[in-house]
């Protein structure tokens, strides 16, 4: 047995459009221990949820395919496995939620249909009042008051993170190694994502199963993670500890994300510190360091050549300008 | 909801008063009613009687001011029109519709002779175009950009800009008198009374087939693409990528989960094709001799036969105002998130 639940290596991925082929992930390689929580930052559109889909072999079809790299789930690569498989995969072994619990439930089933597919799709034969007893256990296990009341309900009668909490009750029915959430907290009030993620951590917990966290609030990731990678433009460009990564960021471009949180020590009305310019276009990416268009460290390396990969026994940089 | 309902079915009253007392003003100031139809059988009666005593012919002579009266009156054009509306209308309550000026029987005589033909064609339709358009809707949805979406989209959109009377026409001249397959029109056999039913189903059948074809043909392009696009829309809705995210499969996905969403603008389209059953298509019927409420309707107004316009227009209006709640009644069902108030 592998030592890793989750190994990507070199996983690329790219979409068919009108305007040509556009590479969205290039060369992404982590890893996930049994248990363990990666923190997956990047801004909007830096191919964090092409990973998330790549992992389930969900991409949007037939323009999403993976171009190279392995994804190997215990050792076991998932990219040769039939669909068949994958059916098998996807619920038992890998469990997803996802940004928008409102539309990722089906508006007009109610919650009992869609939590029961979670139950009967693999193949167990259960009664009905063993799949009702199942049903208001999960939900009473995800902190939904009422919850024989609730399976009655259709979505739109439930609040955002009530929602989000059945998607949640959904993929722990599985019972899945891995957990991909998919900015889950994202759609909601900050009360309840403090209450989804504590919950998310309290299941984990239990559960002993490893989550993959994508956000894009740094904030969420430092109590909830041990690891985090960091993503620019469809590349990792540094994985580190969680605690490591806060106080020590190597990258420009980690700096940079650190530096635009906004804090309460700051010297009151001075401007937040941003990253300035834009995200490149998969279409029209940078030879060389996609982030030496906006790196203030950059030089004529920089542009020219892409940085490889330096590894330490718990970190991952790719830059030329600093060393780990 | 059921007050919407009631409050729905209240609104029906005020909008058929309305619709009728338009039509029925109409009637009276369109030239070539039954008076002007008297005058001038009158005229040409008297004008080929007098041809040799080449005497002018002068309308306002020919009928006596007594004799237009006595007209009038028949019609019911004697009196102002809000009155005879009234009485019109305390008639219709009473489900007397009138008489035919044209036919010189009563109205709902008239219509309940056309109206299983207009039905079976209706009806036939109805069902014929659900059960082609939604499995190739979802086909289409499903195979988009394939090679047989695109075949199946060219002959979609050439039924469709092809008009169905002249579908008919071609379908007549080569099935019908090149190749003698099918009866050249009619709704069956002269002597269908004789067949046993299953040569009498046989029959009908025969004789429906080149109708239908043109009646259905322009109508698969709308609910044929309703169907596809409603279902590409939710093949790629998150909670699709959910449920096989839990295992489902594509297939499962699709008939669980997109489908019936995809169904939901179907329900609002529902209750409207229960007016159409109804009223068919007087060029279609014209061409193939079928004695249905188009071909009624169409003459009736031509002939200014106007009990039977009125009759026809009360009937079809009425099926459209309750189609119109209907509707909303199939929305409520099949979305759970629809709630009137």
């Amino acid at each position: 047995m592998a030592a890793n639940l989750l190994d990507v290596d070199n996983l690329s991925v790219s979409f068919t459009t009108e305007a040509g082929e556009a590479r969205v992930l290039d060369a992404v390689s982590f890893s996930i221990a049994r248990g363990e929580t990666l923190g997956l930052v990047g801004e909007s559109g830096c191919g964090k949820s092409v990973t998330s889909l790549a992992l389930m072999r969900l991409l949007p079809q037939p323009s999403g395919h993976i171009t190279g790299g392995d994804i190997r789930l215990d050792g076991d690569s998932l990219l040769k496995k039939s669909i068949r498989d994958m059916h098998a995969i996807r619920g038992p072994r890998i469990g997803m939620i996802f940004q928008d619990a409102m539309t990722a439930l089906n508006p007009v089933k109610r919650i009992r249909e869609q939590l029961k597919e979670s139950l009967t799709l693999h193949g167990q034969k259960l009664s009905k009042a063993a799949i009702q007893a199942r049903c208001i256990e999960l939900l009473g296990d995800v902190g939904i008051p009422e919850p024989a009341l609730r399976l009655d309900d259709y979505p739109h009668q439930l609040s955002g993170g009530m929602r989000q909490r059945v998607m949640i009750a959904m993929a722990l029915a599985g019972d899945p190694d891995l957990l991909i959430a998919d900015e889950p907290t994202t759609a909601l009030d900050v009360t309840v994502q403090a209450q989804i993620l504590s919950l998310i951590q309290s299941i984990q917990a239990a559960h002993g199963m490893a989550v993959i966290f994508i956000t894009h609030d740094l904030g969420v990731v430092e109590p909830l993670c041990q690891r985090v990678a960091v993503m620019y433009a469809g590349r990792i460009v540094e994985t580190a500890p969680a605690q490591a990564l806060f106080r020590d960021p190597k990258h420009p471009y980690t700096q940079g994300l650190l530096n635009s949180i906004p804090r309460l020590d700051r010297e009151p009305l001075t401007p937040l510190p941003t990253i300035e310019g834009l995200v490149p276009s998969a279409l029209n990416m940078p030879n060389g360091c996609r982030f030496a268009p906006r790196c203030p460290r950059a030089t004529d390396r920089c542009t020219a050549e892409a940085p490889s990969m330096q590894t330490t026994s718990d970190r991952t940089l790719a830059c030329h300008e600093v060393s780990l | 909801m059921t007050g919407y309902f009631i409050r729905r079915l209240l609104l029906i009253i005020p909008t058929f008063l309305g619709i009728t007392l338009m039509v029925f003003a109409i009637t009276r100031f369109v030239p070539g009613g039954p008076i002007d139809r008297a005058l001038a059988q009158a005229q040409a009666a008297s004008e080929s009687a007098e041809f040799q005593s080449s005497r002018p012919g002068d309308s306002t002579s020919i009928l006596s001011e007594s004799q237009l009266n006595q007209l009038r009156e028949y019609y019911g054009f004697d009196k102002p029109l809000l009155e005879s509306y009234v009485q019109w209308l305390g008639k219709v309550v009473q489900f007397d519709l009138g008489v035919s000026t044209r036919y010189a029987e009563p109205v709902w005589q008239t219509i309940a002779d056309r109206l299983p033909v207009s039905l079976y064609y209706g009806f036939v339709t109805l069902v014929l175009t659900y059960m082609v358009c939604i499995p190739l809707g979802i086909w289409k949805g499903i195979k988009h950009a394939g090679t047989f979406d695109h075949l199946s989209s060219a002959v979609v959109f050439i039924g469709y800009a092809v008009p169905g009377y002249i579908v008919g026409i071609a379908l007549l001249t080569a099935f019908a008198s090149e190749i003698e397959l099918f009866p050249l029109g009619g709704f069956a056999s002269d002597d269908f009374d004789d067949f046993t039913l299953w040569e009498q189903v046989k029959d009908i059948v025969w004789h429906s087939v080149l109708p239908l074809i043109s009646y259905m043909v322009g109508s698969f392009a709308v609910m044929t693409f309703m169907v596809k696009n409603s279902l590409m829309d939710n093949l790629a809705a998150d909670y699709v990528r959910a449920a096989m995210a839990r295992g489902r499969t594509f297939g499962g996905a699709v008939w669980h989960h997109a489908l019936r969403n995809s169904l939901i603008p179907l329900a609002t389209h529902f209750g409207n094709n229960i007016g159409i059953v109804l009223t068919g298509s007087f060029l279609i019927e014209t061409i193939f001799n079928i004695n249905g409420f188009g071909l009624l309707g169409y003459e009736a107004v031509v002939e200014r036969d106007y009990p039977v316009v009125l009759g026809i227009l009360v009937i079809s209006s009425m099926l459209f105002l309750i189609g119109n709640i209907l509707s909303d009644l199939c929305v409520a069902l099949v979305d759970p998130r629809v709630r009137f108030q």
